[in-house]
C-alpha cells in the first residue's frame, strides 16, 4: 500500500497485518498468505464458523460448550484456536448438531429480551446535606461509588 | 472564604440538590417526600440567588437588574474568574 489515497474502503487502507489478524479472528479456520490472500476459500454466511467473535460472550457463562478459549471444552471446536473436538456438547444452548451451527447463538437467557436492563427502585433515602452532595457528587448515599484509580484502591487514604 | 464566595457556594449546594432531585422525581413523580424536599430547597436557593444579586450583581442574564442600567457587561467576564465559578 505505497499509496494509501487510491484505495476507497477502510477496509482496503488497514495495513496489511492488521487485516489478516482481524480476518483470521473473525473467520476462525481460514488460513491466508503473506499478502492476505485467503488459501481455503470464501466462507459464506452459512459456511460461517458460528464460534466466533458475536459468540465469545458465552465464554463467561461457565458453558461447557462450544466456542470456549478460556477452559477445557468438549464442544465442537470451531473456536479461534482451532481445537480438534467432534461436537459441541454444549446442552444449555441446545446446539443439536456435530461441528455447530448457528443455532449456537442462543444462550440460556434466551427467556428475555433483548437490551433490557433491570434495576432495583431508588428509595428516597439516606441524604446527604446539600453541601456534602456537591462534593461527592450525589446526594444519595446508595449512589456514592467513589472510584480511586491505582494500586491502593484508595486503602492509604489517597484520593 | 469571603461572603460572596460563601453565599455563590451556597447557591452552587442548593442548585445541585434541586437538580438531583428534579432526577429522582423524573421517575418518582408521586414521591411526597421528595417533593417538599424540591419546594423547601427550591425557596432556600431563590432566597440566596436573590440576596447574591442584590449585593454582588447578577449571577445569571435573566436575573434581576436596575432599571437605569445594564450591569451584565460590567461583571467579570468567565475568563476573568477562576475556575470556582463567576465574579471569584
Amino acid at each position: 500500500m505505497e499509496n494509501r489515497n487510491q484505495y476507497n474502503s477502510p477496509r482496503d487502507r488497514i495495513d496489511d497485518a492488521l487485516l489478516i489478524r482481524l480476518l483470521n479472528e473473525d473467520e476462525g479456520q481460514s488460513e491466508y498468505t503473506c499478502t492476505g490472500e485467503r488459501r481455503n476459500g470464501g466462507t459464506s454466511r452459512s459456511r460461517r464458523n458460528p464460534c466466533d467473535r458475536r459468540n465469545d460472550y458465552r465464554d463467561f457463562r461457565n458453558n461447557d460448550g462450544c466456542c470456549c478459549d478460556r477452559h477445557d471444552n468438549t464442544g465442537c471446536g470451531n473456536n479461534r484456536e482451532q481445537r480438534n473436538h467432534s461436537k459441541c456438547g454444549n446442552d444449555r444452548d441446545r446446539c443439536d448438531h456435530d461441528g455447530c451451527s448457528d443455532s449456537c447463538s442462543r444462550n440460556f437467557l434466551s427467556g428475555y429480551h433483548l437490551a433490557m436492563v433491570y434495576t432495583p427502585d431508588h428509595e428516597w433515602e439516606d441524604l446527604y446535606e446539600e453541601e456534602e452532595a456537591l462534593s461527592r457528587g450525589t446526594m444519595f448515599r446508595a449512589l456514592e461509588f467513589p472510584f480511586y484509580p491505582g494500586k491502593c484502591g484508595g486503602s492509604c487514604g489517597c484520593r | 472564604m469571603n461572603d460572596q464566595k460563601r453565599l455563590h457556594r451556597m447557591i452552587q449546594n442548593y442548585a445541585f440538590a434541586l437538580q438531583e432531585t428534579a432526577l429522582y422525581l423524573d421517575t418518582h413523580p408521586n414521591c411526597r417526600q421528595a417533593l417538599q424536599y424540591y419546594k423547601k430547597v427550591r425557596e432556600k436557593l431563590l432566597e440566596a440567588v436573590q440576596m447574591y444579586e442584590e449585593q454582588h450583581g447578577q449571577l445569571t442574564i435573566f436575573g434581576g437588574t436596575s432599571c437605569d442600567r445594564w450591569k451584565w457587561v460590567e461583571e467579570a467576564w468567565p475568563w476573568e474568574t477562576d475556575c470556582r465559578g463567576k465574579g471569584e
